[in-house]
């Protein structure tokens, strides 16, 4: 111990006496460990960090699972809900929670909530306790005993600025009264939705347990296993359980239906896991690199400190003591990049965050926790051991007799120098592979920006209104109302037009359905028609800038009580009607054999419009008149003659005249809403930018140091040629050929790596192959340029060597 | 103490080899003081280097006391060399990062001595060589002069029992080179072997047996 202190002190003070190398190095590791505990901090909030709830990894949710509707999952049905819970072989306990927003009033402007409403078995099953009075009970989830809500930690600081006295007061949401019985704590999420503002309690009708709304899947399911009962086994009593309902019910479910259980801590991750794995494996990349550029820096010192070497080994220094101290003062600098790394990191995780928007799991702490600085310390520890590794050897193959002979004199040598080669071409190699990495997310990006979205995006407001239950009974009033919304906004100064969708594109909400298609024979064991189901104003398709492709819009003409009619995508006709005219033709939602079938005719054909992403698959799009059917709500879009969110103040002035107490919800441009559809790609291809731009920078830094090392190496040789007439181009060449080779070794060795690398963002990737020839071939030229410029300064340097100098050190 | 058989020393060159060292059989006594001494490239410091094994290339034999260390592995060469021997160079080699009283106490670290003990000899010896005003400086503070004082001080503080010093006054002046040679006399007084590497007579005449050397081969 004693003995490894006098080292670290030894090594402390050899490092200080070389500041310019102690610097280049302790930043270039700073910057490797920093990128990794950064990236490595999110890996940990989402994938590793248990679930905030009481033994997590007993809880599951259960998902609908159609697999040949590309893989969908939908939530569960009320009926749903009722049969899985009562699997009490397979769950102790399970809830669900339905996501809606309400109109909060009473407290002067009125406001858009997001409330959960949960399962009486909700916060039993979560096991977390409420921070303020208490969690909701089971015997709340009835009618009466139903109006009472439990608020999360952020809306009661923003609402009621921390104040218990919060407890026991009143809320009204849409126009009804309800009691606040309690307060949950900061560190609570809700897993399904990170907007959540309040939890109230779910009351089922017995309606919506009718076999007939099997296939209504709104309700996200919690539960938590039996004892003893793993997700496997979950897994196949559940598979068991759908093959019996989908027999029973074959009006209700598909051939292939069925139910997917998913440990909720790998469903908090799914849609992120692959690409996070992706980035840390970058940034990996990226400290290999920078313990090679290091590594290369500690030969050439050492090179520089063989006499140092070599006296230690005449004074008795055994050849493990040795290494030891060498070892000793790799992993001192090392550790100090990390603490530099550490500090980086603090600075970088904020704004790495920022960058991902609202992309990773509502569950997810991402922040510098122990582990992460754990994690930091490893990583450095063996950054330091594996950086110093190369020099510890090259030491040991030190001819201790020659250094002392020298005099103190820099001893090169043939293996250190073909070492620090070698390091170069894998850092060139590791640089090229990330770098193809990034160019394939660069052109997957462009090629997603590019996607038509099926209308015109620019100079669109959008926002949602929610019409409350006990202002607005039934559907006629509600549909009059928002109709009358829709009308008011086209009278509005600086509005162009606009129309109401029930699910705004991009809006982040959707609502699918199966139908059936008059004269359409759905090939065995296939599920039938289906696909996204809306209902617009007659001047949605105008307000949007969708093609009207055949037939025509709707008008005021249809609505209750006219004939039913729809308005189809282009999708719908190239699948069910791709050489027929498709107006007249009808659709329903009826089972055929039902006995009496209401019959939906085909009026007209719009483009497709993008809905959940630019570069989601298609699924087919029917529209339906708002008029013939009632919602509670609607998604507006405003296009406004100028700046969008310029119009706000008059369009919310004109929701108001229609009723004072309606919050606009949700507002936004749909230029911001398809720019926030690309977070997550956004995220990973700046990410993977930054990191191998990065490591380019090091390959090249590596290079450059090598090119000037063997200039130095060269000089004589080159005086020698200089002297004897070779002119400024010949040397010139002659060392960037040198640089050249060394760079082409490394493009080659890094185009394996990147075949056989790239196949893991395969899903990552839009519009190309993991192995795009052009990607590979740009990045392959560009990196070789960087080579050439980082091979030209000692080049140069080379032309200029005096051949009598040259000659006379030697 | 010391028997050599038949030693050699080569490099390969080409498809052939170049011999730094041919046949050297000696024999040296415990308490001799001999001198090597030859032309440049004789093949004296390889020599020094070899019976001091810093260099473990070469074949023959090379007895050390009851060792036979040309049958010895590497690391029990290491070990032997830790037990027997003190080196010191003519450019000094002192350690540039410690200071005066460190490089002393280095050497003592290399062999595990406790921390405590090895405070007691750097102390006295730093008093016996008289430089104890000078422990905290470094060796870049020193005349040439003291830099090989603290040399010599630093290769017998583990009082090995054979001191090789290969040229060790030349970087110094007369005056100095004079000091440093009174030195290695009372220390081969003490007990201790030495052998030296010098083109100097002056300084061979404080050993006794001289060894020549020409081209490799021993030719006196």
């Amino acid at each position: 111990m004693e003995a490894l202190l006098q080292d670290i002190r030894h090594a402390g003070r050899a490092l200080l006496k070389t500041p310019g190398f102690t610097l280049v190095a302790v930043v270039t590791l700073a910057l490797g460990i920093g990128a990794n505990t950064a990236i490595f901090s999110v890996v940990n909030g989402v994938l590793l960090a248990p679930l905030p709830y009481r033994e997590p990894d007993r809880l599951v949710t259960v998902n609908h699972y159609y697999p040949s509707l590309n893989n969908m999952r939908a939530p569960v049905s009320v009926p749903g809900f009722r049969d899985y819970s009562a699997r009490t072989d397979v769950f102790a306990s399970a809830a669900v929670e339905n996501s809606i927003a309400m109109n909060l009033t009473g407290g002067g402007e009125p406001e858009r909530v997001n409330v959960s409403k949960v399962s009486g078995q909700y916060f039993s099953l979560l096991g977390v306790p409420s921070a303020v009075g208490r969690v909701l009970q089971p015997d709340e989830a009835e009618a009466g005993k139903d109006h009472v809500v439990v608020l999360t930690w952020g809306f009661w600081q923003s609402h009621f600025g921390g104040d218990r006295g919060a407890v026991g007061r009143k809320l009204t949401l849409d126009n009804q009264d309800y009691q606040i019985v309690g307060v949950m704590p900061a560190s609570f999420r809700d897993f399904f939705s990170r907007r959540t503002d309040l939890f109230m309690p779910i009351v089922f009708t017995p309606d919506q347990f009718a076999d007939s709304r099997r296939t209504r899947e709104f309700l996200p399911f919690i539960g938590r296993l039996a004892p003893g009962i793993t997700v496997d086994h979950a897994q196949s009593t559940l598979h068991t359980l759908a093959v019996q309902l989908r027999t029973t019910y074959t009006q209700s479910y598909a051939p292939d239906w069925d139910l997917k259980v998913t440990a909720l801590a790998d469903e908090a991750s799914r849609g992120v896991r692959s690409g996070l794995l992706v980035l840390l494996g970058a940034v990996a990349f990226v400290l290999l690199i920078a313990c090679a550029n290091v590594a290369n820096l500690q030969l050439a010192r050492t090179a520089a400190r063989s006499r140092d070497i070599a006296v230690r080994v005449a004074l008795g220094a055994s050849p493990r003591r040795l290494m030891r101290y060498l070892l000793t003062e790799s992993v001192v600098l090392a550790l100090t990049g990390g603490a530099v790394g550490v500090v980086l990191a603090l600075w970088g995780v904020p704004a790495l965050l920022s960058l991902n928007g609202g992309n990773l799991p509502a569950t997810a702490h991402i922040g510098l926790d122990i582990r992460v600085l754990w994690f930091a310390l490893l990583v450095s520890l063996g950054t330091g051991l594996l950086f110093g590794l190369a020099p510890a050897l090259q030491m040991a193959r030190t001819d201790l007799h020659e250094s002392l002979k020298e005099g103190g004199r820099s001893v090169g040598h043939r293996s250190s120098l073909a070492l620090r080669r070698g390091l170069v071409i894998s850092t060139v190699a590791l640089a090229l592979t990330l770098l193809i990495g990034a160019g394939l997310l660069i052109r997957s990006f462009a090629r997603v920006v590019a996607v038509d979205p099926g209308f015109r995006p620019d100079h669109l407001l959008v926002f949602n209104v929610s019409l409350p239950e006990a202002k607005y009974p039934n559907d006629t009033v509600r549909d009059q109302v928002l109709l009358r919304i829709n009308d008011v906004l086209n009278n509005t100064p600086g509005v162009v037009s606009a129309g109401g969708t029930s699910n705004i594109p991009f809006g982040g909400n959707w609502s699918t359905s199966s139908f059936n298609v008059e004269g359409y024979q759905v090939p065995t064991n296939t599920p039938g028609p289906w696909g996204d189901v809306r209902l617009v104003t007659p001047t949605f398709f105008a307000t949007m800038r969708a093609p009207l492709l055949a037939g025509r819009q709707f008008t005021a003409a249809d609505r209750a009580g006219a004939p039913a009619v729809c308005i189809v995508d282009e999708e719908m006709v190239r699948r069910y009607w791709p050489h027929t005219d498709p107006i007249g033709k009808r659709i329903t939602f009826n089972n055929l054999t039902d006995s009496s079938i209401q019959w939906i005719q085909v009026v007209g054909v719009v483009g497709h419009l993008a809905h959940e992403g630019l570069d989601a698959q298609k699924r087919v799009q029917v529209y339906f008149s708002l008029a013939q059917r009632g919602m509670p709500f609607l998604g507006y879009a405003v296009r406004t003659a100028g700046d969008p969110l310029a119009a706000l103040g008059s369009v919310r002035a004109a929701v108001r005249s229609v009723d004072p107490d309606l919050p606009l919800a949700n507002v936004s441009t749909m230029d911001r809403l398809i720019e926030s559809s690309t977070g997550q790609r956004r995220f990973a291809m700046i990410l993977l930018i930054g990191f191998s731009m990065l490591a380019m920078t090091l390959a090249s830094i590596g290079l450059y140091g090598v090119m000037s090392y063997t200039v130095s190496q060269r000089a004589r040789e080159l005086g020698v040629r200089l002297a004897l007439g070779a002119d400024t181009r010949e040397v010139l060449g002659l060392v960037l050929a040198q640089g050249l080779r060394l760079a082409l070794a490394g493009v080659v060795i890094g185009l394996l790596a990147a075949f056989a690398v790239t196949r893991v963002m395969k899903n990552m990737l839009f519009g190309l192959s993991s192995t795009d020839p052009l990607t590979f071939v740009a990045i392959s030229l560009l990196l070789v340029a960087v080579a050439l410029v980082a091979s030209y300064l000692p080049a140069l340097r080379a032309t200029r060597v005096d051949p009598v100098v040259a000659l006379r050190t030697e | 103490m010391i028997a050599l058989r038949n030693l050699e020393k080569a490099y390969p060159q080409g498809g052939g080899k170049v011999y730094v060292l041919r046949q050297i059989s000696l024999e040296l006594k415990q308490g001799e003081f001999v001198t090597i001494m030859g032309p440049s490239g004789a093949g004296k410091s390889t020599l020094l280097a070899i019976l001091g094994m810093l260099d473990g290339e070469w074949t023959g034999e090379y007895r050390l006391f009851e060792h036979v260390v040309h049958k010895m592995k590497p690391k029990d060469r290491v070990a032997l060399h830790k037990q027997y021997v003190g080196f010191v160079f003519q450019q000094y080699h002192l350690l540039d990062d410690l200071t005066v009283a460190e490089n002393l106490d280095i050497p003592l670290s290399y062999r595990d001595v406790k921390k405590a003990e090895r405070q007691a000899i750097v102390a006295d010896t730093l008093d016996r060589f008289g430089m104890v005003a000078k422990k905290d400086l470094y060796p870049r503070q020193l005349s040439g002069g003291q830099q090989q004082l603290v040399a010599v001080a630093r290769a017998v503080i583990h009082k090995p029992s054979l001191l090789l010093a290969d040229e060790p006054t030349g970087n110094l002046h007369s005056e100095q080179g004079r000091e440093i040679m009174e030195l290695f006399k009372r220390l081969n007084a003490g007990g201790t072997t030495i052998v030296q590497v010098t083109h100097s007579e002056t300084n061979a005449a404080y050993g006794g047996r001289v060894v020549q050397l020409k081209d490799g081969w021993v030719v006196k």
